[in-house]
């Protein structure tokens, strides 16, 4: 009987197996190859350094981090960081009276609003921010509405400056940071607005002592979702920038592309991703503090 | 039931005219008889021809579709084994690996092109479009697998125990029952890989070889060196495509809500 | 009639915890009997060793006289009823009842006229090629009972197949369920904790409870001769006095209860002198002594309680009352006018010595004798 027993389960330990080899295997095996090991990969290079003919030399090096350290590169990621923060508070503000409105409004309406948030979101960014060029342009809608009413004379230059920049983060993150807050307002009790004013609060505590706590988990899935695309993004700093609008996006992608120094861009991408993955963990704490609040 | 403020009508009306002026106005621009951009200067499909003639946007369209539709039909595929093999087996670290499996989409689209590129040139693997669609599956996988393993997780176990009950075998059970129950979701999960796949440029910029320029690498280099009423057309012409795959995925997601509604 | 299943021994632990304990079944061919007891006490995952989806921890599953334990569950002559009716979502209420015949590979002339006749059967022929979300959960229940059915098992197992549905609606069903059973020959094993649908529906009934049988039996003679307290308590309503065996003079066996002397006659089983037992009475058999003309203590046990208060529900009234060592006692009897007592009064009840029963507590199985 015990004998029976063994073999038994011998028996379903191999078909587990074989099971997971089938099934989970394949994506696993593609995981380690195509992620683990280049990012393992990464980290190594960027301890390495350069011989004088270009090729990556495999001895540990801390030159690349000290490249890294010197001033025109520490204001590149000062001012990549400080971009990425004004755009992410600039989404918030623009953001958060859409989604309040859309989370209280009649269920129609409710989802009108957010189809008609989604749909300019499933047109490819790129050609979103073509489209901003299109109408800020010299020649563009914008500036020949404006001189044909006679307000300017000459066409005003909106593009290749850094607020252009702003202006095309902004316009391409707003969904990312209008869904999540929207799903964070609209799951507030209605009951606990009228809770709040029956209890005599007004509109602003209201907003500042019940609403806004209640919705920073949203704030907090969407800054996620605007703050890291926000560095790294180079077509929008390149397209509206004019090239003029240096971020971490473009400093590493032209170590790759143009300069092929390998070891200098896996330590800046070493350097951004732990920065980002300290942003995931503040933001998983916060979320956190305030789901047990 | 709520009082609807004309303020934030107006707000919302306002914010939706900023969002949608753009488009619309590259749109109407598609169809505009002048090369520059100024006024209204009568209805013609010119540029449409031009870009239809033009073999640079038709190569690129091509290696978008050939990228594309490799990458869907590889996500789909490892995505539905990981999911099918997580739904049936139980073991320690179950959880660990599913969040794991999810991480290649967090991180950002360039550090992950940029990491391919490196490990493609020390195994000496020449940039092709296989290089491009090894990178896409690698972000879009996860997708995939994660909207099947959703669709999975309200699966009722005990559908499975009556399909046993009835005289399957366990492997006719994942044919039988479990496959034709997640179609939908592989459908949706498809077809939001192939969105993401299309509108990659991030990692797509590294990995892809000098003659296989995809539809976003091509849009991008025309951006690059100012306007185009091509470009316009194109993306009219991408536009109607995406909302067409847009209403598609609703269609799939409502099916699948329809059927698990059960 | 033979034994369609005979459970030895079967015993299920998960870990530490033994949530079956050594339970010993034989179910008859062409029977209907049915696991009752409270959520959690093993009668499901009893149900699902005999069904093949859970493995057995020690003792045998034997299915028409052939040993089950390392058979799957596809290949076992038993069909199972789900809770949740577990139809398949892609396929018709059609699809659904023929998938069983589709797996056997069985000839398409056949399968057609087995489900027609399965259809007509539960009464669903507009439904058939509906999906079975457009069902409602009465529909759900027969196709899930049809495409058990179809397949002719030898025995249908059905685990609180009525669960989701409302009282009338299960009403209903029980008795549909029945006639089916009647009319197939079928045997069943049905799970419920719903007392009133297992007394309506089963030929027997076995009493589950903490992983154990605690009384296998008709509806009949659990309700009047239940040999457990806690069989006692679990069908319909009773009163228990903690008493502790004295002896048996003849047929009437005696007890001690408060320094009283309470006797019963013919009691099913006979206990050991000196053992702690409960004497079972059910309210319906308990009148005030007063009330009854031949009251004479040759043929009733009395005993004094303090009166507590009435529950009036129409033409029944309860009277509630608790007795000196402060356990509450309750009398159902048929509501009379003018009929009142006081909160606080002192009564003498009275029950007939034919119409009560010494039970044991669980675990008390040792300290009895058969009878």
């Amino acid at each position: 009987m015990r004998k029976l027993d063994n073999t038994n389960a011998k028996k379903k330990k191999t078909g587990f197996w074989s099971t997971v080899a089938m099934t989970i295997g394949p994506m696993g095996i593609w995981t380690l190859l195509f992620f683990v090991f280049p990012f393992i990969y990464i980290i190594i290079v960027s301890f390495c350094s350069l011989d004088q003919f270009g090729n990556v030399v495999y001895e540990f090096s801390l030159k690349s981090y000290e490249t890294l350290l010197k001033p025109t590169y520490l204001s590149i990621i000062f001012n990549t960081i400080k971009m990425a923060f004004i755009t992410t508070i600039l989404v918030v503000v623009i953001a958060y009276p859409y989604a309040y409105i859309a989370a209280r409004a009649r269920k129609k309406i409710q989802n009108l609003m957010i189809i008609g948030i989604m749909i300019p979101f499933w047109v490819n960014s790129l050609l979103r921010i073509y489209a901003i060029m299109n109408i800020t342009s010299q020649n563009g809608i914008i500036n020949s509405f404006l001189m044909n009413l006679g307000i300017i004379k000459e066409p005003l230059q909106i593009l290749y400056n850094t607020p252009a920049v702003y202006m095309g983060f902004v316009y391409s993150l707003l969904p990312m940071m209008i869904m999540p807050l929207y799903t964070s307002l609209q799951k507030i009790d209605p009951a606990v607005f009228e809770a709040a004013r029956d209890l005599g609060a007004s509109s602003f505590q209201l907003f500042t002592k019940v609403v806004f706590p209640l919705s920073i988990p949203g704030i907090m899935g969407g800054v996620i979702l605007v703050f890291v695309p926000a560095m790294f993004n180079f077509y929008i700093a390149d397209a509206l920038g004019g090239g003029k609008t240096m971020i971490i996006g473009n400093l590493i992608s032209n170590q790759f592309s143009v300069a092929k120094n390998w070891p200098f861009g896996a330590a800046l991408a070493v350097a951004i991703m732990l920065f980002s993955t300290l942003i995931i963990v503040i933001k998983n704490i916060i979320s956190k503090r305030t789901e047990v609040q | 039931m709520k009082k609807v403020h004309y303020g934030s009508f107006l707000y919302a009306v306002f914010f939706l005219f900023l969002l949608y002026t753009p488009i619309v106005v590259m749109i109407a621009y598609s169809f505009n008889n002048s090369e520059i951009d100024v006024g209204w200067s009568g209805f013609t499909l010119k540029w449409y021809e031009e870009l239809l003639a033009s073999s640079d946007a038709g190569k690129a369209v091509i290696n978008s579709l050939i990228v594309s539709s490799f990458s869907t039909v590889i996500s789909v595929l490892l995505g539905a084994f990981a999911a099918i093999g997580f739904h049936e087996l139980d073991f320690r670290g179950k959880a660990a690996l599913d969040s794991f499996f999810y991480i290649p989409t967090i991180v950002p689209a360039m550090l992950l092109g940029v990491s391919l590129l490196m490990i493609f040139e020390l195994l000496h693997i020449p940039l092709s479009k296989a290089t491009i669609i090894i990178s896409h599956v690698t972000f879009c996988a996860p997708v995939t697998f994660n909207t099947i393993r959703v669709a999975l997780n309200g699966f009722d176990k005990s559908i499975e125990e009556a399909a046993l009950d009835l005289g399957c075998t366990k492997f006719q059970t994942i044919f039988k029952v479990i496959l034709p129950n997640i179609v939908p979701a592989m459908l949706s999960g498809g077809l939001l890989a192939f969105t993401f796949s299309l509108e990659d440029v991030l990692t797509t910029f590294f990995v892809a070889g000098p003659s296989d320029e995809t539809l976003s690498m091509y849009i991008f280099g025309q951006m690059r060196t100012g306007m185009k009423p091509t470009l316009n057309a194109l993306s009219t012409l991408w536009i109607a495509a995406t909302v067409a795959i847009g209403v598609l995925m609703q269609m799939a997601q409502n099916k699948a809500a329809k059927n698990t509604a059960n | 009639m033979g034994n369609m299943i005979e459970l030895r021994g079967v015993t299920k632990q998960y870990g530490d915890v033994t949530v079956v304990n050594g339970i010993n079944l034989d179910v008859r061919e062409g029977e209907f009997l049915t696991f009752l007891g409270p959520s959690g006490c093993g009668k499901t995952t009893t149900l699902r060793m005999i069904a093949g989806f859970e493995d057995v921890t020690a003792g045998t599953v034997v299915i028409n006289g052939k040993e089950c334990n390392n058979i799957p569950p596809n290949k076992r002559d038993v069909n199972t009823v789900f809770q949740n009716y577990a139809l398949f979502p892609h396929l018709s209420i059609r699809d659904n009842i023929a998938f069983g015949l589709k797996i056997k590979k069985l000839p398409k002339k056949v399968i057609n006229e087995k489900v027609d006749r399965m259809i007509k059967l539960i009464k669903l022929e507009e439904h058939m090629d509906k999906k079975p979300s457009q069902l409602s959960g009465g529909q759900k229940q027969r196709v899930a009972i049809a495409r058990s059915l179809v397949n002719e098992p030898k025995v249908l197992l059905l685990d609180e197949p009525l669960g989701a549905l409302d009282l009338k609606l299960r009403k209903e069903m029980q008795i549909e369920l029945k006639h089916l059973q009647k009319e197939l020959g079928i045997t069943f094993i049905y799970v419920t904790h719903d007392q009133e649908e297992a007394l309506t529906i089963s030929d027997r009934i076995a009493i589950v409870n903490k992983g154990n049988i605690e009384q296998i039996g008709t509806a009949e003679e659990i309700y009047e001769y239940p040999c457990t307290k806690f069989a006692a308590d679990f069908i319909g309503e009773t009163n228990l006095l903690k008493c502790k065996m004295l002896d048996i003079v003849d047929k009437t066996s005696k007890v001690e209860w408060q320094g009283q002397v309470l006797e019963v006659y013919n009691n099913p089983r006979k206990y050991l002198a000196g053992y702690n037992v409960y004497l079972s009475i059910r309210p319906e058999n308990v009148h005030f002594a007063d009330c009854i003309s031949d009251f004479n203590t040759e043929k009733y046990n009395a005993i004094e309680a303090i009166y507590d208060e009435e529950v009036y529900i129409g033409n029944i009234s309860r009277h509630i009352l608790h007795t000196s060592d402060g356990h509450q006692f309750k009398i159902s009897r048929f509501t009379r006018k003018g009929e009142h007592f006081e909160r606080g009064q002192k009564i003498k009840i009275c029950w007939s010595k034919k119409r009560c029963v010494i039970v044991h507590d669980e675990g008390g199985g040792p300290t009895d004798e058969e009878a």
